[in-house]
């Protein structure tokens, strides 16, 4: 193991210990490890943004070209456009972000609306809509789904008030959310406690045995 | 009686983190070997990998963050050994930037695995014809509509800054519909583009590997089979390295299902302290009826 591991290691388990910290009660040690996980978070994410993103879409074309004949002058229509955006914390100058939302959402409707209605919307309708069978036990799955989807569209129906047949409709609804949200609350949990359980993972293994025991 | 309820209904949060700790700290280091059965959601995804034709080409996702490691990176090593086992060709991205290093990083760890006496697992593995990474590329939705046209204007340049047009692999597969699988990692929303964006139009399989938070909200395209498979969270990642057999590749147990004795544990602990939290609190209330009835 190199010493740029091995300090990387202790520097590791040092802010793990330090966030852990707070499990105890807030104190200046986990504001320390907060405050440097979010500069490190902030700068690796601009170094990222900056060399795969600006750099080579905007910098780079313009006055690192090759030969100045290459240069992409086009680029510079994204970039005046995108400057545009900043200028909403000019109040004097912020109409000028319109145009460049105005391209940027008219753009992305015209490519996500029928994206989304052929890739997501329309098969989703279909798979809810499959015939029953082909055993018995596919068509009670088939069943429950539909009953599901239909009450719990109505229960999110608000122009009807929710009395008699809708009220009794709508609360089967809820009992499917319910049934939704104790399904998602389980995974989170089990998400929770892998990301605890990687931690430790880290300060046994990684830390204590290879680390401080020396073994591998 | 009351007394107890009391103390337990008011029980310090710090005592509930200490048990959480014991039920973690010792099955991680005794392990109980506690039995699981890989579920069909993770075996139709390991079967779709293993259904494809020697020299087919896969794309992996890595969108994930250090932050969901357990979950992610265990299962991108079992889905790149399952891949190149069977010679499967593999080409890697990620669309976050927390997930260019990581992605790097694992797929490498693959690459070069060697056994205990230094024998590389794939010695014949050459890179730009085998496997190629990458790297990152911001624009989401925007990438995946670019790769449906052409990986190299897409990428120009991999990870490594090596221009994509000279790699022999992308002389064969210009786009994305020259895949045949697509295999998504996420921590975040992209898988549900993945569907949209780029397997509903190229018509290309996907498959995905959420964190176990999002695993409910896509159970949905499973059923819909818009995913031919999903192997949700670290419970998933140990099913299908089961399935791939990476215990006997590592020689070692793999760090997913070195993990699930722990989440076992914990699961029992947390199903035990709600039915008696709830014990509780349904004995106080009762009690509390009877006085106000008196």
């Amino acid at each position: 193991m190199s010493v740029a591991t091995i300090i990387g290691i202790w520097i590791a388990a040092a802010l793990t210990f330090m966030i852990f910290s707070f499990l105890y009660k807030d104190n200046p040690v986990y504001k320390f490890g907060e405050h440097v996980f979010l500069g490190v978070s902030l700068g690796y994410g601009w170094c990222i943004y900056y060399w795969n993103d600006i750099f080579p879409q905007a910098i780079g074309p313009l006055f690192y070209a090759p030969t100045p004949e290459e240069r992409d002058w086009l680029v510079l229509i994204p970039i005046v456009l995108g400057s545009f955006i900043l200028l909403r914390v000019v109040p004097k100058l912020a109409w000028l972000s319109r145009y460049s939302f105005a391209l940027y959402i008219g753009g992305f409707a015209g490519i996500a609306v029928p994206t989304e209605i052929a890739g997501r919307f329309l098969p989703q309708l279909t798979a809810t809509m499959n015939p029953f069978g082909p055993d018995w036990i596919a068509a009670v799955t088939q069943t429950v789904l539909l009953v599901g989807v239909f009450c719990t569209v109505v229960f999110f129906f608000f122009s009807l008030e929710h009395r008699g047949t809708v009220g009794i409709i709508g609360r089967v609804g809820i009992v499917y959310i319910m049934v939704a949200f104790g399904a998602a609350f389980g995974y989170t949990v089990m998400a929770r406690v892998s990301l605890l359980i990687g931690r430790f993972q880290f300060l046994i293994f990684d830390w204590f045995n290879g680390v401080i025991l020396g073994r591998t | 009686m009351q007394r107890f309820s009391e103390i337990i209904l008011n029980l310090d949060r710090r005592i509930i983190y200490a048990l959480v700790f014991i039920c973690v700290f010792f099955p991680l280091i005794k392990p109980l070997e506690l039995p699981f059965t890989p579920t069909q959601e993770v075996r139709d995804a390991f079967n779709d990998v293993e259904a494809l034709d020697p020299g087919s080409v896969v794309l992996i996702s890595c969108d994930f963050g250090p932050s969901t490691i357990p979950e992610n990176y265990t299962m991108l090593q079992a889905l790149l050994h399952q891949c190149f086992g069977n010679d499967l060709r593999v080409i890697v991205l990620t669309l976050v930037p927390a997930g260019a290093a990581l992605g790097n990083r694992g797929l490498m760890e693959a690459v070069k695995f060697a056994d205990d006496q230094g024998q590389l697992r794939y010695p014949d593995l050459e890179y730009g014809v085998d496997y190629v990474y990458l790297g990152y590329r911001p624009g989401g939705t925007a990438v995946m509509l670019a790769i449906g046209q052409s990986f190299t204007t897409a990428f120009p340049r991999d990870y490594e800054q090596t221009p994509t047009k000279t790699m022999p692999l992308f002389k064969e597969i210009s786009a994305l519909g020259d895949c045949q699988y697509i295999f998504d990692i996420a921590s975040v929303g992209y898988p549900e583009y993945w569907v949209s964006y780029a397997s509903e139009r190229e018509n290309v399989p996907l498959s995905v590997n959420c964190t176990a938070v999002s695993a409910a909200q896509y159970y949905p395209y499973y059923q819909s089979r818009q995913f031919r498979g999903l192997v949700g969270g670290m419970k998933g990642a140990a099913e299908y390295e089961k399935l791939v057999g990476m215990e006997e590749i590592l020689g070692r147990l793999p760090d997913a299902t070195k993990g699930m004795d722990a989440q076992s544990v914990v699961h029992i602990f947390i199903v035990i302290a709600i039915i008696v939290a709830n014990f509780f609190y349904f004995f106080q209330e009762r009690q509390r009826a009877k006085g106000g009835a008196r």
